[in-house]
């Protein structure tokens, strides 16, 4: 994404949030394959995507090394020396991503999750046992007058 | 009747106290408006009744109001304070976002000078007012258990809330260490109560109780108070309160639903508006025989503000808790530190408060924000080890009383009426200090206690303003209190005031039960000396 670009192209900000938020083996599915991210709009994903894709975009320039074709390790390290280089710029990217990623009717399912509104369902809390009481029945009063 | 006609009785503010108030002085048959900024929440709108609801507590229904930005709401500069102001502008005030934790007051807050020394002795006892604890118990409708050796006898209505698996770790841990521990007072209907349903555990009551099994009071008090003939003004706000020339209040400039400019007369003024909104008004009402403010010849009106700094440490366990599901602030309280004991290093004492976990959206927020959740290849399995696994404890700390504590008007800062809007400068006193650093280590020994594999400890909570105390206290002396044991003004005979901003000490609890036992009291107080009210 050059400066006078209005947009974040979508495959590097796939790229980016497959690597933040990779596949799991056995079910939870990578940030990239999620439509939250893949219908972004473009608004939003240059104000949280924008400053660093620039920056990736202006090392592949200045190294040659794709990013966008290279290995999820490979990115995930290339994200790692952006890291030290500017504090915070990723632990806001990774914020914002998790956000988004987290909200995913797909992501509450494969967290096992009811995708469900708590209302009027609501959920079962187990009643309690009150004979863990018992040591405290037993105190003296603790209060002054 | 039409809005110029005579009012009886103008209560500003339908929160927790002015629902109160209005409720009981409903049998004098007298004309009684009350005046509400915001309108009436709809419980169809609360966040819970969406499946993706996390985010919408941190925005539309966010309990601070900067973050809100409605009309209705009233910006507050919080630029030199380490606490963030909470509130919700509507009918039920922020009885509609809290927690619904539901502590009284003890025995000893009432005497804090006398009995160690610092703060001021209220001019009541906790015996006046505990006729008016009960009395708004009824109405409320306190789930919990009778029999807490950390207070004098009294009753509850419903049975307590369950402890769910995050109650029953915390209570296994306060056992291996001996300590005290009881079921909360919730204002939780945990059986069908008042014409209320009972609790589904959905989860974030403070974001707006979808079942309406909360007690706020747009659901308690107000539906009586209207059919008992209470007029109840939405969208109205008032801007200053008029007074005459004998130091009696007249009446009120408000802005209606229209922002049109309007003046009421009335015989008595009572304001329910918080620890914040109280004083912001009596600022805003200056005139040539009150320059700096009404009702504030003492100079009071303003300081001495009071919050509860909040030590707030989660454990994170092995094993999953449920952890979100349940009333996420009513499980379990523990008041083994809550009295003096000078040996700890500072006076006074705390309360130490369950809460139950988040959803994934908040968990992931704040397992980044802790380092418990980490990104890339380690995402899944970080997030995983900490979602729905953690319970966590506060110690919600005393506040002593501290005039350079205030609430002014902000020189800029206006709300979308043009009226100037509050500015808060707060500092943690050095005791405050001690007494968080205390309450973080014994609540993480009681989640060691429990099994929690980690601690993570955030002390003083910054979003943690939700008692708002202390900024026109009560007294006997006019010369450093706002209003007397009953909650009038000093200054201008026909103002009353009645709710936490007339709070001596803050004690070490949640402050509504207190809150509406206060304003039952001064009621009472108003229907008693009718005769003689204003001499």
């Amino acid at each position: 994404m050059s400066a006078e670009e209005d947009f974040v192209d979508p495959e590097w900000l796939l790229a980016v949030v497959g690597t933040l938020v990779p596949a799991q083996a056995g079910g939870m599915p990578a940030a990239s394959d999620l439509e939250e991210f893949r219908e972004l709009p473009p608004g939003e994903a240059k104000w949280i995507y924008g400053p660093l894709v620039a920056l990736l975009q202006a090392r592949e320039a200045e190294e040659g090394e794709s990013f966008v074709a290279a290995e999820t390790a490979q990115r995930e390290a290339i994200l790692r020396e952006i890291e030290s280089g500017h504090p915070g710029l990723i632990d806001g990217v990774m914020m914002q991503t998790a956000i988004r990623y987290y909200r995913s009717e797909t992501v509450a399912r494969a967290l096992g999750l009811e995708a469900r509104a708590p209302f009027p369902g609501g959920y079962q809390v187990e009643e309690t046992d009150w004979s863990l009481l018992d040591p405290v029945r037993e105190m003296k009063p603790i209060y002054r007058e | 009747m039409s809005r110029q006609d005579s009012i009886d009785v103008l209560i500003v503010g339908a929160g927790a106290s002015g629902a109160a108030v209005a409720w009981s002085l409903a049998e004098t048959r007298m004309r009684i408006v009350c005046m509400e900024q915001g309108g009436w929440p709809d419980s169809r709108e609360f966040p819970t009744t969406r499946r993706d609801n996390e985010m919408l507590q941190y925005g539309a229904w966010s309990y601070n109001p900067n973050s809100r930005g409605r009309s209705e709401d009233y910006p507050i500069n919080v630029s030199d304070s380490p606490i963030a102001i909470a509130n919700w502008n509507g009918v039920g005030g922020g009885t509609v976002l809290y927690a619904g934790h539901f502590p009284r007051f003890h025995p000893s807050d009432f005497r804090t000078r006398t009995l160690d020394g610092v703060g001021e002795d209220w001019p009541l006892d906790y015996a006046r007012l505990e006729p008016f604890y009960a009395r708004n118990d009824e109405v409320v409708g306190v789930a919990g258990l009778a029999g807490d050796p950390a207070y004098p006898p009294k009753e509850v209505q419903l049975p307590p809330v369950p402890l769910g698996r995050v109650g029953e770790k915390l209570a296994s841990g306060f056992n291996q260490l001996g300590w005290h521990w009881w079921p909360s007072d919730s204002a939780i209907a945990t059986r069908p109560y008042g014409g209320r349903d009972q609790c589904l555990n959905l989860g974030p009551c403070m974001s707006g109780c979808s079942q309406g099994a909360k007690s706020s009071t747009d659901l308690t008090y107000w539906p009586v108070a209207q059919r008992a003939g209470v007029e109840l003004w939405t969208h109205c706000r008032v801007r200053e309160i008029l007074v005459d020339e004998n130091d009696m209040a007249t009446g009120v400039v408000y802005f209606d639903e229209n922002g049109d400019e309007q003046r009421v007369m009335a015989e008595v003024v009572i304001l329910a508006c918080n620890g914040i909104g109280t004083p912001r008004l009596l600022l805003n009402s200056k005139s040539s025989r009150f320059p700096d403010g009404l009702a504030n010849r003492s100079g009071q009106v303003g300081r001495n503000l009071m919050h509860h700094p909040y030590a707030y440490c989660q454990g994170v366990f092995d094993e999953p808790l449920d952890s979100y599901k349940g009333p996420i602030g009513c499980a379990l309280w523990s008041q083994e530190f809550y009295e003096t004991d000078e040996g700890r290093g500072f006076v006074r004492g705390y309360t130490l408060q369950s809460s139950r976990g988040f959803g994934p959206v908040t968990s992931a927020m704040m397992g980044l924000g802790n380092g418990h959740v980490g990104w890339g290849e380690k995402h899944h399995d970080s997030f995983g080890a900490y979602f729905n696994r953690v319970a966590a404890l506060s110690a919600i700390c005393e506040d002593l009383p501290e005039p350079h504590n205030t609430v002014t008007l902000d020189p800029d800062l206006v709300d979308s009426d043009g009226i100037p809007a509050p500015k808060v400068n707060y500092t943690l006193s050095e005791n405050s200090r001690k007494m968080l650093d205390h309450g973080a280590q014994k609540a993480s020994e009681v989640l060691r206690a429990a099994g929690a594999r980690d601690v993570v400890v955030d002390a003083p909570l910054r979003n943690a303003g939700w008692h708002l105390l202390g900024t026109a206290r009560m007294g006997n002396d006019p010369g450093n209190s706002v209003v007397n044991s009953w909650g009038r003004s000093h200054d201008v005979r026909n103002l009353f005031i009645v709710d936490g901003s007339i709070f001596v000490t803050s004690a070490a609890v949640n402050p509504t039960p207190t809150i509406q036992a206060l304003a039952l009291y001064i009621a009472d107080q108003i229907k008693d000396r009718l005769a003689n009210l204003f001499d």
